[in-house]
């Protein structure tokens, strides 16, 4: 076959995608989805009508799951342009099948992340004197800025690569009908002449470069929101970098479960391959690493000076109320290292005389964390919760090294994926609630803080918004950037022949060229 | 022809109406009730002129004497030229009896369900001296004071460097002339940042429609201070400005049957307030925070008894 019978084979199949994507489970799910978002609507409109004295607020713990969510879902949206921005500058020829998708949730979660501030605010009807009347010394006029401007730049980045796209699936559609006329308004006449994709290539360019530094700018002021009062534990200035490093980190996580949905659902083990999946697993990895470093300088520093008001914090986290969340999120943590940690490679870097690796070699670890957890017991043993997270630490450790689940490298991404947002989900609550409990004036007496049912609502429809806005987008455009894919047709047998050769690659990494493989998958389905 | 004009009339009318009905509905469930279109696009408290204001006393005495059916007179008294008032508590004299936390909320309207109280008194075991970590508010003897126990009330300080008004996105919350941290009810959006900015605990949400009972309530309100809150908006200790700018002492003062309440004019080297930063060792909440409160705490004489 020849390169121009090859790409327009791949063109073909992938622009059908849209279309054949809907069967029953497809509906299901979108129906699922919209009945939780409107369960939300109306828990909404209950809290209008009473006010937030429906959720569990309190005068002393006046934020909760709303602004833990808006910090969440901002997180979730650094996947994007981390992924797209950073690739695209420096390169990365791998980053093409993977960059739509990363795109797609950071525009689909930052909206959702809006809706949660004004699920939170007192009175929305009044957001516009945020416009008219914005004070420019406020830490939330800086969010404003800086979250609209993100949204507005990474949805214009989403479309960006899209162009070409829209185009070709105008092209290929026989009639005319809405959808024609839709992606013949969206293509904004792109004919793929060499001038158009030269101010393509350059449009795309300038946003990914303009795009990095707000996006570090905007989880930087949302932590401000916290850093800039004088809270014990919130007023500390770990708190831009930890929140950036965090934010990466959870957006990784995300981008690797909808990778694997994807891949799973439409069948694209050629286009999504496990290099992918082992280069982002990768990634998650080194930030494991800087999101560690970041939680040990907090609270290393935080308790070894141990000042009245934050000890009272840091307490409420690790032997108080607050221990649950705040120890099931280090297990998560945990779990997402040992998981990711590519256990063979280190025993033969190591030189280790084991052949294969088994659960009892990483006995000594194990140890060393249950000696840890005791030591945290033996402060609190009345505390059955956290017995119980201890359980949990080791069933996880010994479903981690089960050879089976080891040998996926989809499913361990998958799995420490998971981990990984439960984990930061969990440390956004160790952040906005333990600080608001102990209140600076110690006399005010300590906060509790319990979600009401419309909370609970609220916070399943964001997520269920997210996956709903997704499954819009992927009925209407291809969740694979085709131009791009075909583009670097040339250069991805070289990069697979290149990598092929080393004798480190496992055996499933092993793959023929993309174009043979996706045909393969589509004829077999 | 007709036919489609017809059908296409019907169709636009069914569009606006229900546009309409959409706009109304949501004007009707946001903020249950006291939102009205004039609410809704009003301006900024220091933007508006005399007739606007005029016209907002107006509306704001017909909304309140239809909900307490009582005739309500709606002031906006504006700093007096000279003056920058000053609050000091005597921590010796203070005998936790909580009267003013009540004539405060008699005074400022507040909240009954859910209760909000601006000044909130505490207990301390007197041999710690004012040490807040070991403080109680839920303290509740047959008779106060207790021997052994210091009491300190604690309300909005008014800080010179107050870090609330700094964090408002919207400027809804500012330092009048006169020193009174003061916000504008039709203004603030509720995002509750300068409760997370304030050190002192001091400014309060209504998490719900404030319930006050008719015969409770106080008529005679300012605009800027007492006058009923609407809900979902933050709400704070003024001074009892409506007292104030007219001569009166703050309700907590009057009411306070030890004297432990001084309050006066900064400005004036005669009042009595300067009089006691004159002569007494007083002290302030919290100074390493650099607020500069304008409410300073005093001993006026020894404790008087032994721990």
């Amino acid at each position: 076959m020849s390169n121009e019978m090859q790409r327009q084979v791949i063109e073909g199949q992938l622009a059908a995608m849209p279309e054949e994507i809907g069967g029953k489970g497809f509906w299901t799910i979108f129906c699922i989805l919209l009945f939780i978002i409107g369960a939300g609507i109306c828990a909404y409109l209950y809290q209008v009508v009473y006010g937030l004295t429906v959720t569990g607020l309190s005068h002393t713990v006046f934020w909760g799951f709303y602004i833990m969510n808006f910090v969440f879902f901002i997180g979730i949206s650094h996947a994007g342009t981390l992924i797209s921005a950073i690739l695209r500058l420096t390169g990365a020829e791998w980053r093409r099948p993977v960059t739509r998708v990363a795109e797609a949730i950071t525009a689909f979660s930052i909206m959702v992340a809006g809706t949660m501030i004004l699920a939170d605010m007192g009175r929305p009807d009044r957001l516009l004197n945020m416009i008219s009347h914005g004070r420019v010394q406020s830490p939330l006029l800086w969010d404003l800025l800086s979250v609209s401007s993100y949204l507005f730049s990474s949805s214009v980045y989403l479309f960006l690569p899209l162009i070409p796209d829209i185009a070709l699936m105008r092209d290929k559609l026989t009639s005319k009908g809405w959808r024609w006329a839709l992606y013949n308004l969206l293509s904004l006449n792109w004919k793929g002449t060499d001038v158009q994709r030269a101010r393509l290539e350059k449009a795309i360019s300038a946003m990914a470069i303009m795009i990095i530094p707000l996006a570090v700018s905007v989880h930087t002021v949302v932590a401000y929101v916290f850093a800039m009062t004088l809270r014990p534990m919130w007023h500390s200035t770990i708190m831009g970098p930890y929140f950036v490093i965090g934010a990466i980190f959870s957006g990784l996580a995300a981008l690797l479960i909808v990778m694997a949905i994807v891949q799973k659902s439409l069948r694209l083990e050629g286009v999504l391959k496990e290099i992918h999946f082992q280069y982002l697993s990768n990634l998650l990895l080194v930030f494991f690493g800087a999101w560690f470093y970041g939680t040990i300088c907090e609270y290393l520093v935080t308790g070894y000076g141990g000042a009245s008001a934050e000890m009272r914090v840091l307490s409420s986290k690790m032997l108080e109320e607050h221990t649950w969340m705040f120890w099931t999120m280090i297990f998560c943590m945990a779990g997402t290292f040992f998981i990711l940690t590519p256990w063979d490679w280190v025993v033969k870097r190591l030189r280790l005389p084991v052949a294969t690796v088994s659960p009892w070699h990483a006995f000594p670890l194990m140890v060393l964390g249950w000696v840890g957890v005791f030591m945290t017991i033996s402060f609190t043993p009345g505390n059955p919760l956290l017995w119980v997270s201890g359980v949990a630490y080791l069933i996880l450790f010994f479903l981690i090294l089960v050879p089976s689940l080891r040998q996926s490298t989809v499913s361990m991404a998958v799995s420490a994926s998971l981990l990984v947002l439960v984990g930061m989900w969990l440390e956004r609550y160790s952040i906005v609630v333990p600080t608001l409990t102990r209140p600076m004036l110690e006399y005010i007496g300590d906060g509790s803080y319990t979600p009401t049912w419309v909370e609970i609502c609220i916070t399943f429809a964001g997520f269920s918004a997210v996956g709903l806005l997704f499954m819009i987008f992927s009925k209407l455009f291809p969740l694979i950037s085709i131009w791009e894919v075909c583009e670097a047709e040339e250069d991805i047998p070289a990069i697979v022949a290149k990598l092929t050769d080393e004798a480190t690659l496992p055996a499933s990494l092993q793959h023929g060229s993309l174009i043979n493989e996706s045909l393969e998958v589509k004829s077999n389905g | 022809m007709a036919n489609k004009l017809r059908k296409t009339g019907i169709s636009r009318r069914k569009v606006l109406g229900g546009a309409l009905g959409l706009a109304a509905a949501s004007i009707g469930l946001s903020g249950c009730g006291d939102l009205s279109v004039d609410a809704f696009m009003q301006k900024h408290f220091k933007e508006l002129s005399q007739e606007d204001l005029a016209k907002i006393f107006k509306r704001l005495e017909e909304e309140y004497s239809k909900e307490f059916g009582k005739e309500f007179k709606v002031n906006a008294a504006s700093a007096i030229p000279g003056v920058l008032f000053g609050y000091a508590l005597d921590i010796s004299r203070c005998r936790g009896c909580r009267r003013c936390e009540y004539a405060c909320v008699k005074e400022n309207n507040t909240s009954r369900n859910p209760q909000i109280h601006y000044i909130r008194v505490s207990e301390i075991d007197a041999s710690k001296g004012v040490d807040l970590v070991h403080a109680r508010l839920d303290y509740n003897p047959a008779k106060v004071p207790e021997p052994g126990r210091t009491y300190i009330p604690v309300q909005c300080q008014h800080c010179r460097e107050a870090p609330c008004t700094k964090v408002c996105p919207t400027h809804a919350t500012w330092t009048e002339p006169d020193g009174i941290v003061v916000v504008d009810y039709n203004w603030c959006i509720g995002c509750r940042m300068c409760m997370a900015a304030c050190p002192y605990g001091a400014r309060f949400f209504n998490w719900a429609k404030p319930q006050i009972r008719p015969d409770e309530v106080n008529t005679d309100v300012h605009y800027l201070g007492n006058r009923p809150r609407p809900v979902g908006v933050v709400s704070k200790c003024s001074f009892c400005i409506n007292r104030v700018r007219r001569g009166r002492y703050p309700a907590c003062v009057e009411i306070c049957p030890s004297g432990a309440r001084k309050f006066g004019n900064l400005l004036d080297p005669e009042s009595e307030i300067r009089q006691i930063l004159l002569r007494k060792k007083v002290f302030v909440l919290q100074p390493e925070l650099n607020t500069q409160p304008k409410f300073y705490y005093f001993y006026s004489v020894g404790r008087g008894f032994d721990i």
